[in-house]
């Protein structure tokens, strides 16, 4: 008898924690402005990429993929949608994409902030370029 | 009543503790939605692990919170609940490895974050933890050294959790919510210190003493205690303590067992224990003057919790211990209610207490009928095991009136639960003690 109550608790509580993690995941994401609606569309870059940057945001982009950028950033829906990096070439000049790559002293060592966490990429120079370079073309 | 109220109210406080965490999520300031099956799978995930902290509240034996219930079913209740919370963080995890793959990327501890790399030990751990409470037995685990393993890998699996959180960052980075998740993480950290630190150091300041460790039949012994330099305690007949024989309060080696005395005789306690197992096999062993430690009481397999014209005790083996109690202190109170005894044993001379309940029959208005499941050739009583049939013909006409104990193997009680049920006793009027859950 006392079993039975239990495993009713027990589906009762089971359902409250499942029915709130339900709204809280539709009153995040609202029908009406689901997210690619919200992504910037990613608009052909205004000038045309002449050849030689052509191949540097190539390897950018291999760059990207082997540091596995997209644990925490997403480019047309892929990886994590918590920080889209669509559209940041036309929100971001060429330096401030270097200073949130490779963060000065003093930001990497600020606790919560999400461009200390760029301080562990190794990247050499000519990487770090191509990236930029990379994250430039997304406009 | 008064049951029925503090239980409405302790079940509401337990609710509140495992979903505080999710309703903190949904208020103030949230990252803006990353889609609905990935804010779904960092809700679950988040719900998941607010179910496993309050794990350890179910098992902290508090004893005004345990008691509406009888702490043997918030055990039940903890097992479920912890299978329920390994499913949603195993969904938190699968929910991204389906609809993000990207994001895990290399599960190699090397070149992963490690916030990632504590995630997935996280899991592993409570994997681990699942694993080795549901199939202890099977996979040989002594009792002793699966509690310590125990506490142990959910210590670990939870910090390794927070860790994860913490190292992802996005849910709690705002200046509010923060140090709600460190009150959520010291929580556990002082419901651990009083677990663990305060309740066994309390158990040291109050020590009893073996007095007596008497044979009964069957292998079974019966040992008896004295509180040593301070009062002692108080016991509802039916409920248990866990007990502590050579070794120190701090060592997690106690072991639940009935008491078998009168509980209007609290100033010594006794207990019956057939020697089985790893632990109980010492007890013919233990000398008067040993110390014991008592953790206790707990139970709500007790005839003082409910008013009824009368009690019918089905007892399996050892299982009389219990009913014992309750028999002797419905004696030792003079009470003239009908009561039926049915004791299922293996054979006459394994039969626990027979002279003893013989002798209570001379003051209380007491039935008992023996059942042997081998009979010698010379018995006259009853053959085989409770049945149905069996039922039938002992209990009295008024058997829906009154209040039912059962206490024996699992299979037994199971068999005989049915069999009330069949025979329309209402299943809240039969009473059982679940023991044996890991």
């Amino acid at each position: 008898m006392r079993e039975t109550w239990a495993r009713r608790i027990a589906l009762l509580t089971g359902g409250l924690v499942l029915a709130l993690a339900v709204v809280f995941a539709l009153s995040q994401n609202p029908p009406d402005r689901a997210l690619p609606a919200r992504a910037p569309p990613v608009t052909p870059a205004a000038a045309p990429i002449a050849p030689a940057d052509a191949a540097l945001v190539e390897s950018g982009r291999r760059v990207y993929t082997e540091q596995n950028c997209a644990r925490c950033h997403a480019i047309a829906g892929r990886g994590n949608p918590r920080s889209p990096l669509d559209g940041v070439g036309a929100r971001l000049s060429a330096a401030e994409i270097r200073r949130w790559i490779a963060p000065s002293q003093e930001a990497a060592t600020l606790s919560n902030s999400f461009q200390a966490r760029h301080a562990n990429l190794t990247l050499t120079e000519p990487q770090r370029e191509a990236l930029v370079a990379y994250l430039r073309s997304l406009r | 009543m008064k049951h029925v109220f503090s239980g409405i109210v302790w079940i509401g406080i337990y609710l509140v503790l495992v979903l505080a965490p999710l309703l903190v999520l949904l208020v103030g300031p949230v990252p803006p939605g990353a889609g609905f099956w990935w804010d779904l799978s960092m809700a679950i995930g988040f719900a998941g692990i607010a179910m496993l902290g309050v794990q350890f509240v179910l098992t902290a034996r508090f004893q005004r919170a345990s008691a509406p219930f009888g702490l043997d079913i918030l055990y039940y209740f903890h097992r479920t609940m912890a299978i329920f919370a390994f499913v949603l963080i195993c969904s938190h995890y699968l929910l991204i490895r389906l609809v993000n793959p990207d994001v895990l990327a290399s599960a190699n501890p090397f070149t992963a974050p490690w916030h990632m790399t504590f995630g997935r030990a996280a899991l592993l751990c409570f994997a681990a933890v699942i694993v080795t409470a549901v199939w202890r037995k099977p996979l040989g685990i002594p009792y002793d050294a699966w509690r310590l393993m125990h506490v142990l890998l959910t210590l670990a699996g939870l910090h390794l959790a927070v860790g994860h959180i913490e190292g992802v960052d996005y849910y709690i980075n705002t200046p509010g919510k923060r140090p709600l998740w460190i009150a959520f993480t010291l929580s556990w950290v002082l419901l651990i210190g009083y677990v663990r630190v305060f309740k066994p150091w309390h158990m040291r300041r109050t020590p009893y003493r073996v007095v007596d460790v008497k044979p009964e039949t069957g292998n079974t012994w019966t040992l008896a205690v004295q509180a040593d330099g301070h009062p002692g305690l108080r016991f509802l007949p039916g409920q248990f303590v866990w007990l502590t024989l050579r070794a120190s309060p701090f060592a997690l080696k106690e072991h639940p067992f009935s008491f078998s005395s009168s509980a209007e005789r609290p100033e010594r306690l006794e207990f019956t224990i057939k020697a089985r197992g790893d632990f109980t096999s010492t007890v013919p062993a233990i000398a008067a003057g040993e110390v014991a430690y008592l953790d206790g009481p707990y139970g709500a397999f007790s005839v003082d919790r409910y008013a009824a014209p009368g009690f019918v005790f089905i007892a399996g083996g050892v299982g009389i211990a219990p009913i014992m109690s309750m028999l002797r202190t419905l004696a030792d109170r003079r009470d003239t209610r009908p009561l039926l005894l049915i004791h299922a044993n293996n054979r006459q001379e394994g039969i626990i207490f027979r002279e003893a309940l013989e002798a209570l029959q001379k003051r209380l208005s007491l039935r008992v009928v023996h059942v042997l499941e081998q009979p010698s050739a010379d018995w006259h009583g009853e053959c085989g095991v409770v049945t149905q049939p069996l039922l039938e013909k002992s209990l009295p006409e008024n058997r829906r009136q009154l209040e039912y104990f059962l206490c024996g193997p699992k299979p037994m009680t199971l068999c005989v639960e049915q069999a009330l049920l069949a025979l329309r006793v209402p299943l809240g009027r039969v009473h059982t003690e679940l023991f044996d859950l890991v």
